[in-house]
């Protein structure tokens, strides 16, 4: 008994609920014996690999959804030993490269190495060329990323390479050039919602529309998410009513609450309590950019037009800091007070105009 | 050092005199040198000879008619008459013989001022020397023939065995006064003569050095003072003497240990005078003296040509009086109207008479003043001893100086006695030269000697009660005192062991005592006076032996089983003479590393155990690693820094000694520099002394290792700031680079920055931006290996956020909460990891999606239905955790993962009656994984490093694995017992590690 977001996840590409143009055309890009290079990008829970795994289906047929996970070994010339794991299917195979941290260049190398080499079978039915998918290109590392493009152009005729990334930005410019880049947008707030229906009529339940609406607003554009919140409401309370609570992910409250906490308070004392929120999100794995971008976003709410501009402009200065950096907490909190210092200033000045 | 040898060489003589029949004398090297250098002494004076002879020939005669009289007063006898230098050796050589010979102390104290008397009258005895010197011809001729067999053989002897030592001299010279003892028993006279002369020649062979260096004097002056103390019942005895004294009993050294020596020991320096400054003085040493010992100041008369004396009598210039004066010559001193002078005085008076610049009488003498003196000596001696002395007789001979007529009589006498012994004495000369050059190498050496030592040493506590920061009641040595004490009490008492927490323990059940501390605090030198107090003997190792565990066990074995013969060394044989007070002092044990110590601890822990004698242990880091096995069988001593103060007073009282002029406040700053190190401390000070002035005293700090405890506060101290430059202050962020930035994260926020209140929070947003940067130099410093980038993150991470913030930390500093919550943040990330591994087939999103989507809900739809339906959820739930391949663990992982502080953790909702019902059926119907469950633990624990061949076996392991659940439901069905049933799960996994095993054994 899964959840609904894994239990009605379709599998066929023509039966995508939205982008359909976009699924046409990849379906158009299967039937032509040149198959390129993938580099698909988007936000989190727009569906980037529930069409991949659709178009390998339209592929390789329903075999590739017979999916077995493997352990696989690799050695770093340090002589470390690392294991991935990954998944694979006859025709396919799926690794996490991050998993591994900084040693992910050997991963790239020796798996696309490994798959590369060996030519399928029965290449009469099938298709000539293997598919190595790759998570989170984004967050590789540079080495890895350069390792990869040569081994994608040099075993171009036995496999190709799928590259799944939540933006492009980070992917060096060699790759991007290598592959067709497929951008798949997050799903409006409409698109969101009549998935929504679509699902709970499945489940045979009725879901009132300014409901799903709701829940399509505060899932923030990730179907996984009004996924997973229709169901929780649903658990929460059924029938549903359209005024129902739709329960939010603990760490946005967490963060609003933090948010709340700078704007209560401006001093030393108050920003190290805010330290502490901040070491409480980040070890429950909110990515950082997460966090600065749910403070930015609440923080912002009560600033003037031009102290705005100077906040997200800090904002983004410190969250470039962070991606140099190591240690994301210092750049938070260097956020954090610099925002203080602001808004301190700026309410003095205010108090001062009413005096 | 050397002086300190030849002191106890002397004494060691006399000593053996004294009691004929205790000839046991420890052979060292050092003895032997003495004596062959006495030797050859005799010689090279001899050649420097003079005329002045004339004056020594009457004296020795002088005394041989003396002897039977009593109590004549010099000075009533003769007047004053010119004092020569030569006496203090003359004095020496007629007291020696005569001790040796006439115990009789009233005897002895005659002689000594008849001493007096022919030091001061040469000249006035001039004829009846003549007379006793004629006599003296008559007995040589008599005697001659024994003489010169006697003297063959010590020539043979000396020949064979240059190496000699001073025993077997002394036992010819007895064994020759025997002889004549015997041979001339009924002419009493005669015999003494004799006596004289052989002693004399003795003591020219043996003690030669001895004599011709003013040092020399002392033991003789302390004997004479000695006797003269007997007899007037003065208290005043010399501390040098006391010294040597010590050795010999117990006794004597307890109260050499109750009195104190010169109080400021060293702190005045001894004027450069001019050679002859004192000339014509002859002074009487009284007291035990401010700062100098007795024989310095000896040592200093007579060097500038003055005259020591030992009596008080009208030649007597000047009394030198010091404190615990002799009452009785205090008194006749100014009975005399003999000017007393203090020791300040009698410094002065040098300064001022060597400024005179006294008329040279004797160009000779200023010449080479010491070699003078001692030929003078020599010279005086062959005339007294003549007919003994061939050598000296020869070498003039050598010389062909201008001879008087006594001396060629002498001569005329000897001449058989030459011929013989001259080819001898031919071949032995080369040798003589060389052991000449030694010695006035040595002497030389010897004279700076007291000067070279450290101040270390020089002001090493010599009582208990000098140790610094150790007086009370409660303090460790006193506490090590009664330790000791009572062990071997304690050992037969067989105490219980105390609680660690129990406080006044005395150790009693302790078999060792740790002693442990910071450098410099006085722990070995309390162990060694504590030692000394009660009469231990010390067996020492430290850091510098080899201390392996066979090593141990072996030698340390038979040490300690082996009984001290110290005792009789030091000469007081008899019952007391063998003890069995051993203790073992183990230095440095934390210094016990490395393969050259190899098992060394643990042997000394199982020496400790059984050990019959005490051990006492010393360390510096008792929580050290090393330490804490030990730790566990000591008796704990902890000693703590002494406080500024207590050092203080000490170094105020050794600058006074020193003469150094350094400021109260930059004594303690001294003292604060050194980390309150005593040792460290002294060494500073003598550094000064060589010319530090106060401000760069302050600026002298000792280079302490700074943690980052100490450090972060500095690094926000506005006190501190104004005193530092940028390189100090980037510094400190350097007394550990690594973890100085966290360091400064983690506090920065509790400073409280020196300025207006509109500012704070600007500058901690500046500190924080500095940090951020100081982050971004580290990234790039860790990720391309660019170490050349770390001064400027000391400038981001440590200088400008203290240079924003200065202003001072107000309450405790923090270890850096990043290190703890990174592991954390790490730990839940490898959960995460496992469960999007776990989930992947049946989930499509990253690891961030699992963090921030699925934990709660996937969760919640697992706990849900245990709550609502109790039992009869616990099918729903199981088929969500089948259905996204979680295993039981995974559930644990989930509810860590999504649960927030603040929240209330929902699995107490779960009644445990159904959790455990939950865990049974899951363990039942364990379904097949598409992973190996196995593999994945595995994998977990080779994170640690621990990935190793077994790599190979998991896949049989994995396999079994799944087999095994597979098989699992139909096996516990059949079996049916709760038992099994409850321990399924770890059964099967059990037997899934155990089932390789054997099939490898089949294989």
């Amino acid at each position: 008994m899964s959840l609904w977001v894994d239990k009605h996840r379709p599998k066929d590409l023509m039966k995508l609920d939205y982008h359909k143009d976009q699924a046409v055309r990849l379906k158009s890009l299967v039937q032509q014996s040149d198959f390129p290079h993938l580099l698909v990008y988007g936000p989190s829970g727009a569906g980037k690999k529930t069409r991949i795994m659709c178009l390998l289906r339209e592929l390789y047929g329903s075999g590739s959804e017979r999916l077995r996970q493997e352990t696989m070994h690799f050695t770093t010339p340090s002589n470390k030993k690392i294991e991935i794991m990954t998944v694979s299917s006859n025709y396919h195979i799926e690794v996490n490269p991050t998993d591994v941290g900084i040693h992910d260049r050997v991963v790239i190398m020796d798996l696309v190495k490994n798959v590369a080499q060996t030519h399928q079978i029965d290449s009469a039915g099938q298709r000539e060329f293997k598919v190595v998918i790759l998570n989170e290109v984004d967050d590789l590392t540079k080495d890895a990323q350069h390792a990869l493009r040569r081994t994608m152009e040099k075993y171009v005729s036995t496999c190709r390479l799928i590259l799944i990334a939540n933006s492009i930005s980070r992917v060096i410019p060699a790759i991007r050039s290598r592959c067709l880049t497929i951008r798949v947008p997050a799903p409006t707030e409409t698109e969101i919602a009549s998935v929504l229906h679509a699902v709970c009529k499945k489940e045979g339940l009725s879901l009132p529309p300014e409901l799903a609406m709701r829940i399509a607003k505060s899932a923030d554009r990730n179907l996984r998410r009004a996924l997973l919140m229709c169901e929780a409401c649903k658990v929460q309370h059924y029938p549903f009513t359209s005024d129902q609570k739709v329960p939010e992910p603990d760490w946005q409250i967490f963060i609003r609450e933090t948010a709340a906490m700078i704007l209560s308070e401006q001093s030393p004392k108050k920003l190290a309590e805010v330290r502490q929120k901040l070491y409480e999100l980040i070890i429950h794995g909110v990515p950082p950019d997460v966090i600065f971008a749910g403070l930015l976003k609440e923080l912002v709410c009560n600033c003037d037009m031009s102290m705005k501009c100077k906040i997200a402009s800090y904002a983004a200065q410190y969250e470039h800091r962070m991606r140099l950096g190591n240690k994301p907490i210092f750049h938070i909190e260097a956020f954090v007070a610099k925002f203080m210092a602001i808004y301190k200033k700026f309410l003095e000045e205010a108090l001062g105009d009413v005096f | 050092m050397s002086r300190d040898i030849r002191s106890f060489f002397t004494v060691k003589k006399e000593k053996t005199k004294k009691d004929e029949d205790s000839d046991v004398i420890p052979e060292s090297p050092n003895v032997q040198v003495t004596n062959k250098k006495k030797q050859s002494r005799k010689k090279r004076q001899i050649q420097e000879d003079s005329d002045e002879e004339i004056f020594s020939a009457p004296n020795k005669k002088k005394k041989s008619p003396t002897k039977s009289l009593k109590e004549v007063k010099a000075a009533d006898l003769f007047g004053s008459a010119p004092i020569k230098r030569t006496e203090p050796i003359v004095k020496k050589i007629k007291k020696e013989t005569e001790l040796t010979i006439h115990s009789d102390e009233e005897f002895e104290q005659s002689l000594i001022q008849l001493d007096e008397k022919i030091n001061q009258e040469i000249q006035a005895t001039k004829e009846i020397a003549n007379e006793t010197l004629t006599n003296n011809k008559d007995t040589l001729k008599d005697k001659k023939d024994d003489i010169l067999k006697d003297k063959r053989d010590d020539i043979s002897k000396d020949k064979k065995d240059e190496k000699l030592s001073v025993n077997d001299v002394t036992n010819n010279k007895k064994r020759k006064l025997n002889k004549s003892l015997t041979e001339h028993s009924d002419n009493k006279v005669e015999v003494s003569k004799k006596m004289k002369k052989d002693f004399s020649e003795f003591i020219e062979n043996g003690d030669g050095l001895n004599t011709s260096e003013p040092t020399q004097e002392s033991p003789e002056t302390k004997q004479k003072k000695r006797k003269l103390d007997k007899s007037l019942n003065e208290s005043v005895i010399s501390d040098e003497e006391r010294y040597e004294r010590k050795r010999q009993s117990a006794a004597l050294y307890q109260k050499y240990l109750n009195r104190s020596g010169p109080k400021h020991l060293g702190t005045k320096e001894m004027p450069e005078g001019t050679p002859d400054c004192l000339k014509d003085c002859s002074f009487l040493l009284t007291g035990v003296l401010d700062s100098f010992e007795r024989d310095e100041v000896i040592a200093a008369i007579t060097k500038y040509g003055g005259v020591i004396k030992n009596g008080i009598s009208k030649k007597v210039t000047h009394v030198i009086a010091g404190d615990d004066a002799g009452p009785a010559k205090l008194a006749k001193a100014q009975e005399l109207g003999i000017k007393i002078m203090n020791e300040d005085e009698f410094l002065q008076f040098i300064r001022d008479s060597s400024n005179k610049k006294t008329p040279p009488k004797d160009v000779k003498k200023e010449s080479d003043k010491k070699k003078d003196k001692s030929s003078e000596k020599k010279r005086e001696k062959v005339k007294k001893s003549p007919q003994n002395n061939e050598i000296n007789v020869n070498k003039a001979k050598v010389e062909e100086s201008p001879r008087n007529i006594k001396q060629s009589e002498v001569k005329s006498n000897l001449n058989k006695v030459e011929s013989k012994v001259e080819s001898k004495e031919h071949t032995k000369m080369p040798v003589k030269k060389d052991i000449v050059n030694d010695g006035e190498l040595k002497k030389s050496c010897s004279t700076e000697v007291p000067n070279s030592l450290m101040w270390v040493d020089k002001y090493k506590p010599k009582s208990l009660k000098q140790i610094i920061g150790q007086h009370g009641e409660a303090s460790n040595v006193n506490k090590l005192l009664n330790w000791l004490k009572k062990w071997y009490m304690n050992r037969k008492a067989k105490l219980p062991k105390p609680s660690p927490w129990a406080k006044n323990d005395d150790g009693g059940y302790y078999r060792a005592a740790l002693l442990s501390g910071p450098p410099g605090v006085g722990k070995t030198t309390t162990v060694s006076l504590v030692c000394k107090e009660l009469g231990f003997d010390t067996v020492e190792l430290n850091a510098s032996d080899t201390r392996s565990k066979t090593l141990l066990k072996e030698q340390l074995g038979e040490l300690l089983s082996t009984n001290t013969l110290q005792a009789y060394a030091t000469g007081c044989a008899g019952k007391g003479a063998v003890s069995k007070k051993h203790v073992l002092v183990m230095d440095e044990v934390d210094g016990m590393a490395g393969n050259e110590d190899r098992g060394g601890l643990q042997e000394l822990i199982s020496l400790i155990k059984t050990t019959s004698v005490p051990i006492i242990c010393m360390c510096n880091d008792r929580n050290s690693e090393k330490m804490r096995s030990l730790v566990n069988y000591c008796y704990d001593l902890k000693f703590t820094r002494p406080r500024v103060e207590q050092i203080k007073s000490a170094m105020m009282s050794i600058c006074y000694k020193e003469g150094i002029k350094l400021s109260a406040e930059a004594l303690s700053q001294l003292i604060v520099s050194s980390g309150q190190d005593v040792r460290q401390t002294l060494h500073l000070l003598s550094v000064c002394a060589s010319g530090l002035t106060n401000d760069e005293a302050k600026a002298a700090r000792k280079d302490i290792k700074m943690g980052p405890w100490e450090a972060i506060r500095k690094v926000f101290s506005a006190e501190e700031h104004k005193t530092m430059s940028i390189i100090d202050k980037s510094d400190l962020f350097f007394c550990d680079y690594s973890i100085m930035p966290l360091f400064v994260q983690e506090n920065f926020l509790n400073v409280t920055p020196h300025c207006p209140k509109n500012e704070i929070l600007d500058r901690f947003s500046k500190a924080a931006d500095s940090l951020s940067l100081g982050d971004l130099v580290e990234a790039r410093i860790r990720g391309s290996q660019a170490w050349n980038l770390l001064p400027t993150q000391a400038m981001f991470s440590s200088v400008i956020p203290g240079h924003h913030l200065s202003g001072h930390v107000s309450g405790q500093i923090q270890f850096p909460s990043w290190l703890g919550k990174n592991s954390r943040a790490n730990k839940m990330n490898r959960l995460c990891q496992e469960i999007h591994a776990h989930t992947r087939l049946s989930t499509s999103g990253s690891k961030s999606s699992i963090f921030l989507d699925y934990s709660t809900h996937l969760r919640d739809a697992i706990i849900n239905p245990l709550i609502q339906d109790k039992t009869d959820g616990i099918e729903n739930s199981l088929k969500v955790l089948e259905s996204y391949y979680l295993l039981r663990e995974d559930l644990d992982s989930l509810v860590e993962l999504s649960l927030w502080p603040g929240q209330r953790n929902p699995t107490v909702l779960i009644d445990s009656k159904v959790k455990a019902a939950m865990t049974r059926t899951y363990n039942k119907k364990a379904s097949a994984l598409p992973y190996a469950a196995a593999s994945i633990k595995k994998g977990r624990a080779t994170e640690d490093g621990e990935l190793s061949h077994e790599e190979d076996d998991t896949s049989d392991v994995e396999l079994d694995a799944m087999i095994k659940k597979k098989k699992e439901p139909t096996k516990t069905s059949t079996s049916k017992t709760k038992v099994k049933q409850e321990d399924s799960a770890s059964t099967s996994k059990a037997a899934a590690k155990k089932k390789p095993a054997p099939k490898q054994k089949k294989k």
